[in-house]
Formats: structure tokens, C-alpha cells, sequence
């Protein structure tokens, strides 16, 4: 049973976070309150640590600007004035905590790019509406797929279960196309 | 109606508002309180309205006969103000909804011990010199009287000895959240004592004229 801080906490939580960890490049939306005018404001940089901790869970993210200064900014996840985040570019890393960035400049301050399986990537810390039934992999969504076609009368739960998994392989369908425009953008830049 | 509320400190989170800041806040579980009692003036002496809170199954034959009025075997009783005795009667069930949003609120609780402290953490002594050869003098408490004149120690002397475990009320808190369903009250601000400790609100006796 959830405690009743948990309780109390749950209702500030957002339904949806994308799924992102430490190393992943994402780019957060924030609203800035300038005067009387709210705009949102772009930080993109990449995920050096994430903290649980229910309606206090946080993230730092690190940019480096110009002349090799680096800016590390705090979101607090369910903040209303954090607007989307989105997820530019996953990266392979080893520790949680990516404080080693900060000693690190230019070439030398590089992640490589994780490349995984489109499916086994991505849930990593999400928060989603629907329940995760198990850890998605896409040869076995395939064949879930295919049983359903060839066999009408599938028990209802085995159908609930495939199209559950199908809308998650959707949903991670569009990262390659994503990841792969990065990629040219870095390459163009160099 | 009641002016106060006895409530259990469930512990502390932190809230976010409309504007998006984060609040430190708070969560009592404030109620179901029952009337248990109601003292007049022709009676009594004085006017007051006796609460009890949470049920207990191991009162003895006496606690239970005070208690059977108000149809709950309650297992805290304290007594609290009421603007008019009145509306009022034995048996009454009062619910979170006693407090509103955004009102000032007063919390008394019984601080956390620390135990046997010094009078450094106690009192705020500075504590003596570090260096200029000093020895064994980093946190004593000095001087504690003259010599022959008073040849003893004032009482109340500021010293050593037992802190925290003392009844302490923290005013002028602001009410963030009222929950009547789940008894709960969502509170700004820290309240004394340690979680699940019994706690009384109260209706803010010096709010600011703004709230």
C-alpha cells in the first residue's frame, strides 16, 4: 500500500515521462518568466545524473557553451514548468553519475552512442499512462503479432498483452530517424 | 465550530503551486476528531470542547464510561477553544474540512530529544578559541557566575543538559492543501516532532491582516 505521502505526492506526478538516463543527449523545454510574459526556453545538453525521489525526482543536464565553459542546469521532472523533454541521442555510458564531464573539455567530453535493438533501449526511468507487461523485445512482438493473425480465437489477455507491446514499438519507432539526423548534424559540424 | 484539530504528522514532501515553485510542505492526518465532551461555564468554569482521536481497544472500565457519550472509544483526548459552544454536541464528528486552503494555521507539537546536549548546540554558545594555545576550550561554555559575590550559581543558569522532547508551537503556517475524504492536511512549512507524532492546529491566533 502506498503510504500517504506517496499518496499525496502521486498527484503531482506526470502521467508520461520519456524514457532517459545518463549520457543521453535531450533537449528540455522550459517555461521562462520574463517580466509578465512566459516563453519556453530550449536547454539541450546532456543527462549527467538522475534522481528519483517522487515529486522531488531531478535531472542534471550539462551544455557546454562557448569557450569550453560548461552550464549544468537542474530540472525537477514533474515541474509544470518543465513543458516536454525530448530525447536527441542515447549514449553508452557506465556510472550513473557522469561527474567526470566536468573536468572534461571538446573531443575528450564525447559519449559514444548506444546502439541497441530499437525496443530494448528507451524504458529506462519512463513513467507511462499504461502498465509495461515485460520488458519489450522486438523479435518476440513480432511473433505475438503473427500468433494473433493466424489464431482468431486467442485468449483476451494474450491479445491485450501484444497490442500493449505493438503501441511501444511504435512509440520507439521514430528514434533511429532522430538519432540518425543528429548524427549528420554532428558530422556537418566537424 | 472548533477552533483547533488534533492531528497526526505523517511526514514532509514538497508541493508544487500554480506558478510551478516548489513548496517544502507538511502531511497531517488531521481527524476524524470526535467531541467527547463539552464543558460550559455554569459547569465548568470555563468553556471548551474535549476532542478525542484514533480509535484505542485497550482503555480500561473509567476511560470507556467517559468516552461512551460520544459513541468511539477514542485514544487521545485534548481540549480545545470554540468560537460558540452552541452548534455543538457530544458525538460530533469533525473532519480536515475544519481548515481551507490557503488560511494560516498554528501547529503544536512535542519537539524531537536530542538528549544530553552541551551549550553549544543547546543555547548557541560561541564556544571558546581554537588556536592561541587553547586546550579543551573549542565548545565550553565559559564563565558562569562571579566569585564571592553571589558565591553560587543563578538559577536558570544557561547550561548543559536535556534538549528538545518540550512543547513547541510553530505560528503562521499556511494551509496548502485540505483533503476532507483522507483526513488530510497538507501544511507549508516544517511542524515539530517527529513523524507519526501527535500534533494540534489550530486556527492562526495572530495571522498577518493580508490572510
Amino acid at each position: 500500500m502506498a503510504t500517504l505521502i506517496q499518496q499525496v505526492e502521486a498527484e503531482q506526478l506526470k502521467a508520461e515521462v520519456p524514457a532517459f538516463g545518463p549520457g543521453d543527449t535531450v533537449r528540455v523545454h522550459a517555461k521562462v518568466v520574463e517580466g509578465n510574459r512566459e516563453r519556453i526556453q530550449v536547454f539541450e545538453g546532456v543527462v549527467i545524473r538522475r534522481r528519483n525521489g517522487g515529486a522531488n525526482e531531478n535531472f542534471t543536464v550539462r551544455r557546454s557553451a562557448s569557450h569550453g565553459i560548461g552550464v549544468e542546469r537542474t530540472f525537477l521532472i514533474h515541474s509544470p514548468r518543465i513543458d516536454k523533454i525530448e530525447v536527441v541521442r542515447n549514449g553508452k555510458v557506465r556510472r550513473a553519475r557522469l561527474y567526470f564531464l566536468r573536468g572534461r573539455t571538446g573531443k575528450a567530453a564525447r559519449i559514444r552512442e548506444r546502439r541497441r535493438p530499437a525496443g530494448t533501449v528507451g524504458l529506462r526511468g519512463a513513467r507511462q499512462a499504461t502498465e509495461i507487461v515485460a520488458p519489450p523485445v522486438v523479435e518476440e512482438v513480432l511473433e505475438a503479432v503473427e500468433v494473433e493473425e493466424l489464431v482468431e480465437d486467442v485468449a483476451v489477455e494474450e491479445v491485450a498483452e501484444a497490442t500493449a507491446v505493438e503501441e511501444v514499438v511504435e512509440a520507439t519507432a521514430d528514434a533511429p530517424v532522430e538519432e540518425a539526423a543528429a548524427a549528420d548534424g554532428e558530422t556537418s559540424e566537424s | 465550530m472548533i477552533t483547533a484539530m488534533i492531528g497526526r504528522k505523517v511526514g514532509m514532501t514538497q508541493v508544487f503551486d500554480a506558478t510551478g515553485a516548489v513548496h517544502p510542505a507538511t502531511v497531517i492526518e488531521c481527524g476524524p476528531n470526535v467531541v467527547t465532551q463539552i464543558k460550559t461555564t455554569e459547569k465548568d468554569g470555563y468553556e471548551a470542547v474535549q476532542l478525542g482521536f484514533e480509535l484505542d481497544s485497550r482503555l480500561n472500565k473509567p476511560e470507556q464510561g467517559h468516552r461512551k457519550a460520544s459513541g468511539f472509544l477514542s485514544r487521545h483526548l485534548r481540549e480545545v477553544n470554540a468560537t460558540s459552544l452552541d452548534e455543538l454536541s457530544v458525538g460530533q464528528v469533525f473532519k480536515a474540512d475544519v481548515f481551507k486552503d490557503g488560511q494560516m494555521v498554528d501547529v503544536t507539537g512535542t519537539s524531537k530529544g536530542r538528549g544530553f546536549q552541551g551549550g553549544v548546540k543547546r543555547h548557541g554558545f560561541r564556544g571558546g578559541p581554537k588556536t592561541h594555545g587553547q586546550s579543551d576550550r573549542q565548545r565550553a561554555p565559559g564563565s558562569i557566575g562571579s566569585s564571592a559575590t553571589p558565591g553560587r550559581v543563578w538559577k536558570g543558569m544557561k547550561m548543559a543538559g536535556r534538549m528538545g522532547n518540550d512543547k513547541v508551537t510553530v505560528l503562521n503556517l499556511e494551509v496548502l492543501q485540505v483533503d476532507p475524504e483522507r483526513n488530510l492536511l497538507v501544511i507549508k512549512g516544517s511542524v515539530p516532532g517527529h513523524n507519526n507524532a501527535l500534533v494540534l492546529i489550530r486556527h492562526a491566533v495572530k495571522a498577518p491582516a493580508s490572510s
